[in-house]
Parts: structure tokens; C-alpha cells; sequence
């Protein structure tokens, strides 16, 4: 068990990568919006984004609970890079994949012109299954990009917590 | 046998599983998009429908032409790096003692930044710094580098690569000596993407190259990538086509707008807000997909 300690400790600090490891006050404070949420549905199509073409996804997203952001909601709308439209799919390594009907942690973001997105890409959103006692824990996206530390990361700090314990977490940083 | 003799058996049992399990823990890119349907997950990887390959015995790739101003990093020092990033996949040894079955063909420097794929023009595939904006307003200064590839949903074939480096937001040095404090190893960093350039998807090994996090000046392959990139393009694969020109062709330039895409609405704007709203948007969203479908012939 140390040895295995010992091993998560280092992959989660002393790291170089493609994206830096955001921190859990930066990931909150950058988000417009935090919620366990479960994505129902989604469609896609062609879009433009900073000028160029990319497939984007809208993921139907119900807000099972709201921790920090507008509250009234019941569900919203997340666009995501990548996708699928007809025959032709486009994947963005390190972009969160919002699988559907698994209940999640995310951290979204509204861009100027109303768009919700993940916040941090792969880092903001965090699916949960639930552990032998029925509690539901945190998982790293399975999309994650290869983090440089910047120790504690958001993802090496939220990954294994209890969903409660997270949602604590959070509150601290932003009551 | 008592609980307390079988105990250690129990746990020396679950320590080789785990040694095994992580012996092959390379993850390949797979069609099934979880975001619209649902895919078995195994070890961490999405395993259903199609694993992505390219169709090329040689896959060309290009640099953008102006390299990085701002990094005082020119086209052709980009160039080598990418070049020792793809020969480390390709120098790598599968169990038959071949290598993968793939060469990288340089088509020279290009004017096109795009990461784009056309249905109906020439392609490129580019490896571009962004010196100006980074276009992505969900990441910021921590993203330094994103692949993206594009494919045919069906049978994983893949269509298309590309390669963006924050150049606007990161800073990066050529070479692992030179990358301390806030710069980071340009070779590390491209290391990783050429093999999602290549298909690959992470690792769950600590040590892999892709894996989710690694160290500055990792760029030599461990045995979990090369089983990846041996299984990807294992070396008795019969590709689909000897040529490595891009698909519908090869142009320098990026291609002009199509029809069917992104004209009008959002581009970066809202769909209404509102649940009624939300779904009348997918509603029509779905609507113009299907008359965009039944005219499309060839993605």
C-alpha cells in the first residue's frame, strides 16, 4: 500500500506534460458554475471555433445538485470539442467527455457569448461511480490530458474523494 | 487453511494481477463516442466499436511555415523535433522484433495554422504553433498542447491529424536542459502528442510516455508504448493505400468554408437558453444534420 502511495504521489507532482495541472482554487474560481450533473443526451454539428472548423457536441446536462452557480436550473446545455456527425468524428485528446447517463462532477464555465463549457477541459469534469458502501467517489476523466504538476493538482486532490467530501472541498474555497 | 496463512497468498495474488494488469494498460482511440451512445470501458479505456489506423503505409505531416516568434523557435527547429519525436515511434520494437508499420513522410513547411479537416478540398496534416490567440476559451494558459484527429466514425480510418502548441500562453525550450521553471520540453511535449498524432490513446502506466502526466525530458519510448504503437500498426498490417498524400489531396493552403458548416448561428454564440429552447435548438440542430447527411456523400 505505500508503494502504491508512494507511486500516485509522485505521477502527481514531479511531472512536465501537454496541459499544467490546474489547482482546485483556480479550477472553482474560474467556474461559473459547479454541479453533480448527469448528461441525458446529446446532438452535434460542424462549428466554428477561433476560425477554424471543429465538431462540437451539446450534451443535455441535468443538474442533479448545484454547489456553486445559478441555482434554478434543472438542466443546461454544455458544449464540448469533438464529436461525431455522419460518418466523420473528430476526437480532442484532453477535452472531457460527458459519457451519457453516468452522473458526474463538472465544473463549467459561460463564455462571453452565453456557451457553457468545461471548465479546464478533462480537468473540470470528474465521472463518479459509487464504492461498496454506496458512496460515490470521484474518478479523473478518462480523456485527461498528460499533466505537468503543479502540486496539489485539482485531479490529485478530488480523485478518490467521497462525493460529500469534494463538495466540502469546494464550499471552502468558494462559500 | 486459515484466513490469516491465506491472507498474504491473497494479497502477493492481487499484487502480480495488478503487475499484470498494468504490464498492458496502453488505452487505443476507439470510434464509439460515449457522448452519444454508451461504450464498454475496460481498464480505463473506452474498447467499443472501431479502433482508430491509418489507412497510409506513409502518413505525411507539415509544419506551419512561421514556427514560433514569439519562442524564437523557427520552422525547421520545429521540424526536427517533430522528426526525432515520430523516428522514436517508429524505432520502436514489437514483440517480433519488427518495428511498426508506418514512415512519416515530410511534405515541407505550409501557410495553414488550421487544425482542420475538409470533406471536399485538399488536406494537410499540420503541426502549427499559436502565437496569437490559443482559440479554446475553456483552457487557458495550462493547455501547451492539443491533438486532434479526425476520422471515419464507421471504421476508425483515420482522415486526418493535427498538432496546435500554445506558443501564446506556454513557453518552451528545445532541449531538457533548457526546460526549468516555466518552460517546458517542447520534445517531451510532442513526444506524447505524435502518439496521439499516431492514434494512441493515454496510458494507465506511470512510466508511459502516454501516460496522463510525465516528466521533463521523457521522450524515449517504455515497453507499454511501443506494445501500444505495435498494436496500433502492428508490423504484418496490410495498409489501405501505399500513398501518403492527405485525403482529397495535398494543398499548402487551408481549404475555403464548406457548405453545411457553421455559416450562421453559432460560431460561438448561445443556443436560447431554457429548457423548450434547448430542445427546439436540438430539435432543428438534428433536422439541418439529416439534410445535411442525405446531400453528403463521401465525409
Amino acid at each position: 500500500m505505500g508503494m502504491v502511495a508512494a507511486t500516485l504521489v509522485s505521477a502527481s507532482t514531479a511531472r512536465a506534460t501537454t496541459a499544467r495541472a490546474v489547482s482546485l482554487k483556480d479550477l472553482v474560481q474560474r467556474s461559473t458554475r459547479i454541479a453533480r450533473a448527469t448528461p441525458l443526451d446529446s446532438f452535434a454539428r460542424s462549428e466554428e471555433i477561433g476560425g477554424t472548423r471543429h465538431i462540437v457536441t451539446y450534451s443535455r446536462v441535468r443538474i442533479d445538485e448545484p454547489i456553486h452557480g445559478p441555482s434554478g436550473d434543472s438542466e443546461t446545455l454544455v458544449r464540448t470539442l469533438g464529436g461525431r456527425v455522419g460518418d466523420l468524428g473528430e476526437i480532442v485528446h484532453g477535452e472531457a467527455e460527458l459519457a451519457l447517463n453516468e452522473s458526474c462532477l463538472v465544473f463549467l464555465m459561460l463564455d462571453p457569448n452565453g456557451v457553457e463549457f468545461v471548465t479546464a477541459m478533462a480537468q473540470g469534469h470528474y465521472p463518479m461511480t459509487k464504492d461498496s458502501t454506496g458512496v460515490p467517489r470521484l474518478h479523473p476523466s478518462r480523456n485527461m490530458a498528460n499533466l505537468v504538476g503543479r502540486a496539489p493538482s485539482a485531479v490529485s486532490e478530488l480523485s478518490g474523494r467521497a462525493f460529500p467530501e469534494a463538495r466540502a472541498m469546494i464550499l471552502g474555497v468558494r462559500p | 487453511m486459515n484466513l490469516l496463512r491465506l491472507l498474504p497468498r491473497l494479497a502477493a495474488a492481487s499484487f502480480a494481477f495488478a503487475l499484470s494488469a498494468q504490464a498492458s494498460a496502453y488505452c487505443l482511440t476507439h470510434t464509439c463516442d460515449p457522448k452519444k451512445e454508451t461504450c464498454e470501458v475496460v481498464g480505463g479505456c473506452n474498447v467499443s466499436g472501431n479502433v482508430l489506423f491509418w489507412p497510409n503505409a506513409v502518413v505525411s505531416f507539415n509544419i506551419q511555415q512561421d514556427g514560433s516568434k514569439r519562442q524564437d523557435i523557427t520552422s525547421d527547429q520545429l521540424r526536427t523535433v517533430v522528426k526525432n519525436g515520430f523516428q522514436r515511434w517508429v524505432d520502436a520494437t514489437c514483440s517480433d522484433g519488427r518495428g511498426p508499420k508506418i514512415e512519416l513522410q515530410d511534405y515541407g513547411d505550409v501557410s495553414c495554422a488550421k487544425p482542420e479537416y475538409n470533406k471536399d478540398q485538399p488536406n494537410q496534416n499540420v503541426i502549427t504553433f499559436h502565437d496569437g490567440t490559443w482559440p479554446y476559451a475553456n483552457t487557458g494558459a495550462e493547455t501547451l498542447a492539443l491533438t486532434t484527429v479526425f476520422f471515419n466514425g464507421e471504421t476508425g480510418e483515420i482522415y486526418d491529424a493535427n498538432i496546435e502548441i500554445n506558443s501564446n500562453q506556454a513557453n518552451f525550450a528545445l532541449g531538457a536542459s533548457q526546460a526549468t521553471g516555466d518552460r517546458d520540453d517542447l520534445n517531451a511535449v510532442l513526444t506524447h502528442e505524435l502518439g496521439h498524432f499516431l492514434g494512441l490513446s493515454h496510458s494507465n502506466v506511470g512510466d508511459a510516455t502516454m501516460y496522463q502526466s510525465y516528466q521533463i525530458g521523457m521522450t524515449s519510448l517504455e515497453q507499454d508504448d511501443m506494445d501500444a504503437i505495435c498494436a496500433s500498426l502492428p508490423p504484418d498490417r496490410v495498409p489501405l493505400t501505399n500513398s501518403s498524400t492527405p485525403r482529397h489531396g495535398f494543398s499548402t493552403e487551408c481549404g475555403k468554408p464548406e457548405n453545411g458548416c457553421c455559416s450562421s448561428t453559432i460560431g460561438g454564440k448561445a443556443p436560447p437558453s431554457g429548457t423548450l429552447a434547448l430542445w427546439a435548438f436540438g430539435l432543428g440542430v438534428v433536422v439541418w444534420g439529416g439534410r445535411a447527411a442525405s446531400k453528403r456523400r463521401r465525409p
